[in-house]
């Protein structure tokens, strides 16, 4: 089946600065609290880290596939711009701006051992880059929920909703890739399977320190968590058994609190 | 001065031909060399996506900037492959999503070893070899432009000139990124300067060489820079990057031309 989703229009119609967008005056005037401020700062961290996934994705045979790299050049554009937008809105009005710094961490999967991966999976691997992909949104969507869900300030419900909308295209064109590429390959399921059991979602978590971690995670937790929306996508796809269902809960409800690998 | 990130990042767009009149192609077509030569391009603008893998497996990604431009700078190339397909659309010739994975697919191994060679390299030299990077950059960036002025000149098409005009434009903003990373790297370091000679004067090849048959690269350059012109030319461009801490009297442009065996 083709899919249905138009990267040429995504392309055309990807969103660039979203500082005009959003009422950043107004919260340099009513600073947001600090501990609001510091979950902005983590988010902008975490989408600001699409250098590190796009690098791990290029040096697979995913970077063969034309549709795909067409769509994450302009995934990237607008995913710095969304980092760039939370940067802003967790700086407004403090008196030094907050950065969090990801942590230069000894990777357990660098670029060396990811394109010899690369040589083994071939093109199945592309399923499982997408699913990583559709996970990482569905996971930082719902920290966008629960942090408009804990604010009763409108002009950053306005801004993490103007987000959302954002990511929503980056959502549908991972999980359609996902489902379309795992239904009719038995070898990107199985090496889906592997990577589900091992990876930390969103993506980058593990490269905060302890103190942020535990910061996102209890975000996330304060909303009953984004396990159950991941879970219910993730059985759809048809990749993992009931004891698989237990060990991926289990995965993403600690993912965050220790940053495991 | 040192390049404005925020400033390149803030008045990054896609590259507009929606007021160019390029159905005037269906009357005035151009001709076959011209065709192959802009299909080259498009195919080398496309790729650029690949060309920052190599880029992402070094330690330079990690610096903000460096980060900030390779997000526009992909996005802006992707732009440019866009535009000039948008041109061969109208000579019947297809650019699109399956044609550039079948290219991709031809590649072969060489192309699956890059990253690991570049990782590897880039793990036993150390930051010193982000200033090879940049300096690439900077050589394959003012090749571009002197490519499509010369594209421009050539060709004597209004149209054509003033789209080539939009992208050379944004090329320059390239080379304006890379010459400054590329200046103050090879300034610092004695070690990245001799790398960095090495490297260029050894492995460079122009832009495209490591994606398309030896057969078009020879055509292309045969189109674009043979002759007293196109010497000047690539003379210009060898001046240029021979200005750079370390690189004097490195004439590596005219030395591929050469090699092609391109009349001078």
């Amino acid at each position: 089946m083709d899919p249905a989703f138009d990267v040429r229009e995504f392309a055309q119609t990807a969103r660039g600065s979203l500082r005009e967008d959003v009422d950043l005056a107004s919260f340099a005037e009513h600073p947001l609290p600090s501990t609001m401020r510091r979950l902005l700062a983590i988010l902008a961290a975490l989408e600001g880290g699409t250098m590190a996934q796009l690098r791990d994705v290029l040096v697979t045979a995913t970077h063969k596939d034309a549709r795909i790299t067409a769509f994450l050049v302009s995934w990237a554009y607008e995913r710095f711009w969304i980092a760039d937008v939370l940067s802003a809105l967790a700086g407004a009005g403090g008196e030094s701006p907050i950065a969090v710094p990801l942590t230069e961490r000894r990777r357990a999967a660098g670029p060396v051992r990811r394109s010899l991966a690369g040589f083994l999976e071939g093109e199945s691997v592309i399923g499982v880059h997408m699913l990583d992909g559709a996970i990482d949104d569905r996971m930082l969507t719902a920290a966008y929920d629960r942090m408009g869900a804990r604010t009763d300030r409108r002009e950053l419900v306005d801004a993490l909703s103007l987000i959302v909308t954002m990511k929503q295209r980056h959502t549908a064109f991972f999980s359609e890739e996902a489902e379309r590429r795992l239904r009719t390959d038995a070898r990107a399921r199985r090496l889906a399977r592997r990577e589900l059991l091992a990876r930390n979602w969103p993506l980058g978590i593990e490269r905060l320190d302890d103190v942020d971690r535990a910061a996102f995670d209890g975000l996330l937790r304060s909303g009953g968590g984004a396990t159950e929306e991941v879970v219910r996508f993730v059985c759809g796809l048809g990749i993992i058994d009931a004891d698989d269902d237990v060990a991926l809960r289990r995965r993403l409800e600690r993912a965050a609190r220790n940053g495991e690998r | 001065m040192g390049f404005d990130i925020d400033r390149y990042t803030a008045t990054s767009v896609s590259v507009n031909w929606a007021d160019l009149d390029l159905e005037s192609f269906r009357r005035h077509p151009l001709p076959a060399d011209s065709l192959r030569t802009l299909r080259y391009m498009a195919d080398v603008e496309y790729h650029t996506v690949c060309y920052t893998r190599d880029l992402l497996t070094t330690p330079s990604h990690r610096e903000a900037d460096v980060s900030a431009f390779m997000t526009m700078w992909n996005r802006e190339e992707f732009w440019h492959g866009e535009a000039l397909a948008a041109v061969l659309a109208l000579h019947d010739v297809t650019v699109d999503y399956d044609v550039l994975k079948a290219n991709r697919l031809k590649l072969g191994w060489k192309d699956k070893l890059d990253p690991m060679k570049q990782s590897v390299l880039g793990g036993l030299v150390g930051t010193d070899f982000v200033a090879v990077h940049m300096s690439w950059g900077a050589a394959n960036e003012w090749s571009a432009i002197t490519a499509y002025n010369r594209m421009a000149e050539l060709e004597q098409n209004p149209v054509l000139a003033e789209l080539l005009r939009r992208i050379a434009k944004q090329e320059a903003r390239h080379v304006a990124f890379y010459t400054s990373q590329a200046r103050e790297r090879l300034a610092a370091s004695t070690k990245a300067q001799k790398i960095t000679r090495f490297a260029l004067s050894h492995f460079w090849a122009p832009v495209g060489s490591s994606i398309m048959s030896r057969d078009d690269v020879t055509h292309v350059m045969g189109h674009l820079m043979s002759g007293p012109d196109g010497r000047r030319a690539a003379r210009k461009v060898d001046d240029s990057i021979s200005s750079m801490p370390g690189l004097g009297g490195l004439t590596i442009v005219q030395d591929a031309l050469d090699g092609l065996g391109i009349p001078a």
